[in-house]
């Protein structure tokens, strides 16, 4: 082994592992913050909704990461939309991530018996107020361990990105590897960074549940 | 296997530790071929424990358990006394079996293929064979038009009378029931228990745990009060239960009359 | 339109090599995935184990994929393309198929295992005639949710040059005006896979409550 290809890039590669942060933590909080209404809207009164965001779902999870990357990279030009590749990967990767987010809120807003519903409708809420004072409090308990143990899946989904030209952890490795072919040392310092990347997820996931088990939390 | 003058089965100073609780603390006790034995007592007294000694589903930390005459769960080895092997107890398991409190049926097996389950696969007998007798001992837990049925679609008695023709089944030599309907509303309660009187009747020799006092007055030819770990008092059930003669049982008395 | 129309004979051959290659993944990464939950017991065995599954659940997919095809040749071990793939996509899919079966022995009601010992059954004929059935019955929705998305990883094969359909699709791109197309063709390919998996778990999972009753159906 021959480590000096790893160190004589460690520029090159910490650069890459904050494109990977960026590209996963920008993918993370725009799915989140696209599934929520989409996800209210999959359980709404309106039918038409209903429909579009129950297709929506099943498309996105239906479809490879990949497939749907490709299609905000190649695809979306053709239509005189276009971006640059962070911008394209994280659109791609936020598309796959929002169908799985979707409904796992879903199942989550679904877990508050109806009678809330009720008892907040004859206290005269209208509908957003009921969701944010009654509803979404009570349904974060379910909907956060499967929302941050899919945070994992988004971050190694990340590296897909690399395919599209983007040099984040796993692109940036390909190309050097194609430069220096030197696999094993980049490939091994790589598969560390995502695994340490890993940990402290899991450990986020930990903390998470470990607050909503709090009594009177979530 | 030849019957032996002694009891069938025998059990003396049972000791078993479960966590940090000293559960059963010197058990003795015998029951003889064709006998009713019924074990009462409050909850945590080791009942269950004690049960699940007898059937070797646990292993007692200190003590013998005797079946006809001989040692069992123990094994002779160089002169020094070893645990038996799981796969040795195997075949004491069939002679002496048990019913739960909740059933416990395959839920992916038809109350026949749950009575066949043990003979045609532990035991290797014919299935056409075990096939008849199944049917035959549905017949008498009266459920032979529920053969095909699966557990989720019986009732909690049907169930229980489909575990009692299961262990039945093995051609057991004993059978161990463990608060077979105390999981069951009142009115299945009955189906149970007169299948249970049937088989006192026909001189099956069981060890029954029963809260179900007039089974335990009407049936039980004996009668074991646990305390605590312990055989608190034993005798014929009338006599024990109307005149009790320990504080504890009194109490215990007491307690489930009213 | 016209490439789509061109490329169809190698997209259908791709397709085709895709499900099998899913199937022969699958089928393997299950069985081994079961054995390593079954029969690894004890405390170091267990530790090693659940070393394994952290890593290769915790690596993303094209990274194995990576090491499988560029770095193992160096040590001497070169599988080619399609080698290359099915190691990586059975390291990864024995890691996912050993926690989830994993945790489905854990939820096995453990009167049943006892019920089994009562009734005098050996370790075997208990696996056999108990646990594997109800371990069919508990894991089998999340065995299929992983295996559909397994269906949708392969396409990460295209980038070790397995000629699978996004293989094909990319190497389209480069000669079409009309890249929208091919990429909506080759989603709608594997999402027609995934959905077939994820349909038959749904008739499967409903025959078997239908017939046996909900999951630990029948105990108080
Ligand atoms: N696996 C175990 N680990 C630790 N303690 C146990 C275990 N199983 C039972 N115990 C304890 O042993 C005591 C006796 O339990 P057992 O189930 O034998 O009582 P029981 O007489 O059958 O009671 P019940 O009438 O409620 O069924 C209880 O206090 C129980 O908490
Ligand atoms: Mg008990």
């Amino acid at each position: 082994m021959n480590w000096s290809v790893v160190t004589d890039n460690a520029g090159l590669l910490l650069e890459a592992f904050g494109t990977t942060l960026w590209v996963a933590g920008a993918t993370i909080v725009l799915s989140v913050v696209l599934a929520f209404p989409l996800a209210v809207m999959r359980d709404g009164p309106i039918r038409s909704l209903r429909i579009v965001s129950a297709v929506f779902s099943w498309v996105m999870r239906a479809t490879p990461a990949l497939t749907l990357l490709f299609l905000t990279y190649f695809g979306l030009p053709q239509v005189g939309i276009y971006l640059a590749a962070v911008p394209a990967a994280i659109a791609g990767l936020t598309l796959s991530a929002t169908g799985y987010n979707m409904e796992y809120i879903r199942a989550g807003l679904r877990a508050v018996p109806s009678t809330q519903y009720e008892a907040a409708r004859a206290l005269g809420m209208p509908f957003p107020m009921i969701l944010r004072r009654v509803i979404v409090p009570q349904a974060i308990r379910t909907i956060m361990p499967p929302l941050t143990s899919n945070l994992t899946l988004v971050m190694k989904g990340s590296s897909l990105a690399g395919m599209v030209a983007v040099t984040e952890l796993t692109g940036a490795g390909m190309a050097l590897i194609s430069r220096t072919y030197q696999p094993f040392e980049i490939l091994i310092v790589i598969g560390l960074a995502y695994l340490m990347l890993n940990g402290v997820l899991i450990w986020l996931q930990h903390r998470v549940e470990n607050w909503l088990s709090l009594p009177g939390q979530g | 296997m030849s019957a032996t003058d002694g009891p069938l089965l025998e059990v003396a100073g049972l000791e078993k530790t479960l966590g940090a609780q000293h559960v059963l603390r010197g058990v003795d006790f015998a029951v003889n071929r064709g006998e009713v034995l019924a074990i009462i007592g409050a909850s945590g007294s080791g009942k269950s424990t004690l049960l699940r000694c007898l059937n070797l589903l646990i292993r007692p930390d200190n003590g013998r358990i005797l079946w006809q005459g001989r040692e069992v769960g123990w094994v002779q080895n160089a002169g020094k006394r070893m645990p038996a092997r799981e796969r040795d107890l195997l075949g004491y398991r069939t002679q002496i079996s048990m019913v739960f409190q909740s059933f416990n049926l395959f839920p992916h097996m038809t109350a026949l293929q749950n009575v066949m389950e043990a003979p045609v696969m532990v035991m290797k007998r014919p299935r056409d064979e075990v096939r008849a007798e199944a049917e035959a001992l549905l017949e008498k837990v009266r459920l032979s038009h529920r053969a095909s049925a699966y557990p989720h679609q019986m009732s909690g008695g049907e169930q229980q009378r489909v575990a009692i023709a299961r262990a039945l089944a093995m051609r057991p030599e004993a059978l161990l029931f463990d608060e077979v309907t105390s999981a069951l509303d009142p009115e299945l309660k009955g189906e149970v228990l007169s299948v249970m009187r049937d088989l006192a009747s026909e001189g099956m020799t069981m060890v029954s745990v029963s809260h179900e006092m007039g089974f335990v007055r009407n049936v039980a030819d004996r009668v074991v009060f646990m305390h605590k770990g312990r055989v608190c008092e034993a005798g014929d059930p009338k006599d024990v239960l109307a005149n009790p003669s320990t504080p504890e049982l009194q109490a215990f008395v007491r307690s489930v009359t009213d | 339109m016209d490439v789509l129309a061109t490329q169809m004979p190698r997209f259908l051959q791709a397709i085709w090599l895709t499900i099998w290659l899913f199937a022969l993944i699958a089928t393997v990464s299950t069985l081994l995935g079961l054995s390593l939950a079954l029969f690894v017991n004890g405390p170091r065995g267990r530790r090693a184990l659940s070393v394994y599954t952290w890593i290769f659940r915790g690596l993303p997919e094209l990274v194995v994929l990576l090491f499988c095809f560029l770095a193992l040749p160096r040590i001497g071990i070169d599988l080619g393309a399609i080698g290359s793939a099915f190691l990586a996509f059975v390291l990864i899919g024995t890691a996912f198929h050993a926690e989830i079966f994993r945790a489905g022995l854990a939820a096995i009601d453990p009167r049943l295992i006892e019920t089994s010992r009562s009734l005098g059954m050996g370790r075997m004929l208990m696996l056999r005639r108990v646990i594997i059935p109800q371990l069919a019955r508990i894991s089998v929705t999340p065995w299929a949710t992983f295996l559909a998305g397994n269906v949708k990883m392969l396409s990460l094969a295209s980038a070790v040059s397995v000629g699978e359909v996004m293989m094909v699709t990319r190497q389209s791109l480069a000669i079409s005006n009309d890249p929208m197309t091919l990429i909506l063709f080759a989603g709608a390919v594997y999402a027609a896979m995934a959905s077939v998996v994820m349909v038959a778990e749904l008739l499967l999972s409903g025959l078997m409550r239908r017939r046996y009753g909900p999951i630990n159906g029948g105990m108080t």
